[in-house]
């Protein structure tokens, strides 16, 4: 892709965020299309965590999955009736308003829990980095997917395991039902109403775009991309292998315990079902779809596949299977769907929708060939550089 | 006191001692380098200095102070830095980026002029500032691969295989440059395969033979030793 004007790419930025922040106007507030859009943000902001660890850091983590569940329970802890006993059955209530604040059990201010939700999940994943420091490639993969599927595991069995006077999860039946977001000046939060919990999507893709943009421009920015590209040259110009890696893999988990909170609160359930190891897959084809690295590709990438998933395959597409005279329900097969088109990008476009700079590189002009060689008497050299 | 001194250091991979009790010294201004074929242990002492793969026993100071066990990092930023074997420059960074990662650790506001005095150096590398290293030739990211390592200010710098894998014609330019950098008072440990270039520019030498200094003198008298004309020298 060319690179643009710089007044250009600020018009077209301002239009975007002004179309995106003034689309809910457009449609039914409690619609179907207002409802797919609030996912599509959620899961942009778990994307463009997941992009950090993986499309700037280089470090392939198929485990995210269990910072979504971290953020969903930290929500679930602070925001429901799920301490239910806590204070001799008075609850707890800390800067909340309306109905929340005269039930029993621990119900803090939605901010508040997002910051809870950042600090655990930043502790988890540095906790998950620390045995991978000294892996490389798919043995990171190994670990991480191993991670997720602990903290899945956790999740289901958590009904069984007690202390303090409390259940650890809810197990399959989920933490229900979650505290809605409670905002000042904002309309209430409701499930007839989306239109306040579209905003702070909304709200949130800015910030941790924003977020995203100064770190991948930052000292920090650089020193993953280094590690990514070498890691042993990188080690040798002074960047600190352990702290970089660990700030990688912080930074990415907290983009998804903010959304992960937030979903909790949106789908109003904080279920075990929903940590599985395909969640982390489904994120990661986000990335891969949208160009590993590049902010905007996954931008893209997140919305398209989430577009596919809630709307695409169940609503539009679902009655296909029966018209052609074949009786199954589409949605089952929808691994399969984005399956199949991951591998028609891999041929068609294999850096991605939006492809990073560097990444383009690679693929296009076999760089790394050229640099395992770069031999002056390398002929694909001589063709190239007269 | 001498600059640099490695006292007798052990380095394994794995079980296997790929060390066995090198001792060494650097004096501030010098040019030393290490010569020896491979295996015999002269990148792993440098890997052993620069910290990336500490040795298991013996010491080393720097400037007097003990950096066996201290990480990379802290080690390029008292003044040690190193441009790898195998050039390792990161292929999809230009060479203007790749040269900024070289100065990851300062925030000084001479890194500017240090890029000039680089770019002086070895005006290829300004002819192609834009360019992404891996494009280049071997001989472009060897440039670089020093230009880099000089870029962190180094008051001492390992130069690990400057001639692998690259036209003769640019070796004798790589070569020259070495000692100009020499002369300008940065102090360099060299090691080489190539024992012809790294006798001509270096003041003292190194034989190393499987893991241990076999010999040790000036290289002006090395060049005249019968055995290492016969096994280094080609003679």
């Amino acid at each position: 892709m060319p690179e643009l004007p710089r007044n250009v790419r600020i018009a077209l930025t301002v239009a975007v965020i002004a179309f995106g922040a003034l689309l809910p106007l457009f449609v039914e507030g409690g619609g179907g299309f207002i409802d797919d859009a609030t996912l599509a943000l959620a899961y942009v902001v778990m994307a463009l965590g997941l992009n950090i660890i993986v499309g700037f850091a280089g470090l392939l983590d198929l485990g995210y999955v269990a910072f979504f569940a971290i953020g969903a329970y930290t929500m679930g802890y602070f925001g429901s009736l799920f301490h239910i006993n806590v204070n001799g059955g008075e609850g707890l209530h800390v800067l909340v308003a309306g109905p929340a604040a005269e039930l029993p059990g621990i119900h803090a201010n939605f901010l508040i829990i997002v910051v809870l939700a950042i600090v655990a999940t930043t502790v988890a994943g540095m906790l998950i980095g620390l045995p991978t420091l000294r892996l490389r490639g798919d043995y990171i993969a190994i670990v991480t997917l191993a991670f997720g599927e602990i903290v899945g595991r956790i999740a289901i069995n958590g009904d069984e395991i007690a202390g303090f006077g409390t259940k650890l999860t809810n197990g399959r039946q989920g933490i229900t039902p979650v505290d809605k977001i409670d905002l000042p000046f904002s309309e209430p939060f409701t499930a007839l109403n989306l239109r306040p919990w579209y905003w702070v999507a909304f709200t949130m893709v800015l910030i941790v775009l924003f977020v995203n943009f100064r770190l991948r421009d930052s000292r920090l920015g650089r020193a993953w991309i280094a590690l990514r590209e070498d890691e042993v040259a990188a080690v040798s110009m002074g960047v600190p292998l352990v702290k970089t890696k660990l700030l990688a893999y912080g930074t990415g988990a907290a983009f998804g315990g903010v959304s992960g909170a937030f979903l909790g609160s949106y789908l109003n359930t904080v279920n075990a079902d929903q940590f599985q190891f395909a969640f982390s897959i489904f994120i990661l084809a986000m990335v891969i779809l949208g160009g590993l690295g590049s902010i905007w590709g996954v931008v893209v990438g997140a919305i398209a596949l989430s577009f596919i998933n809630n709307r695409l395959i169940p609503d539009v597409l679902n009655d296909v299977p029966e018209r052609i005279g074949l009786d199954f329900d589409l949605t089952e097969l929808s691994f399969g769907i984005f399956g199949f088109l991951l591998v028609i990008m891999m041929i068609l476009r294999p850096e991605g929708l939006i492809p990073e700079r560097r990444r383009q590189l690679e693929l296009g002009e076999g760089i790394e060939d050229l640099a395992k060689t770069g031999d002056d008497d390398d002929p694909v050299y001589q063709a190239r550089v007269p | 006191m001498a600059m640099l001194e490695v006292d007798e250091i052990r380095t394994y991979y794995g079980n296997i001692e790929a060390l066995k009790g090198i001792s060494l010294t650097v004096d501030e201004g010098e040019c030393v380098t290490l010569i020896g074929s491979n295996g015999a242990g002269k990148s792993t002492t440098l890997r052993s200095i620069s910290g990336l793969t500490p040795p298991r026993l013996g010491d080393i100071r720097f400037e007097g102070e003990n950096i066996t066990r201290t990480p990379p990092a802290e080690i390029v930023q008292r003044g040690i830095s190193q441009s790898p074997e195998g050039r390792r420059c990161f292929p999809r960074m230009t060479v203007r980026e790749n040269l900024d990662m070289g100065a990851y650790l300062r925030r000084d506001k001479e890194v500017g002029s240090d890029m000039d005095r680089v770019f002086d150096l070895f005006p290829r590398l300004k002819e192609r500032e834009k360019q992404k290293a891996g494009t280049m030739s071997g001989g472009e990211q060897q440039m670089l691969a020093i230009g880099r390592a000089l870029m962190a200010k180094p008051k001492l710098l390992l130069l690990d295989e400057p001639s692998m894998g690259i036209a003769p014609i640019l070796v004798e330019r790589i070569y020259e440059t070495i000692a100009e950098i020499n002369e300008q008072g940065t102090t360099i440990l060299l090691v080489e395969q190539n024992a012809n270039y790294a006798l001509s520019v270096s003041s003292r030498a190194y034989v190393l033979e499987t893991g241990a200094v076999a010999i040790s003198d000036d290289s002006a008298t090395l060049r005249s030793n019968p055995d290492v004309q016969k096994a280094y020298l080609g003679g």
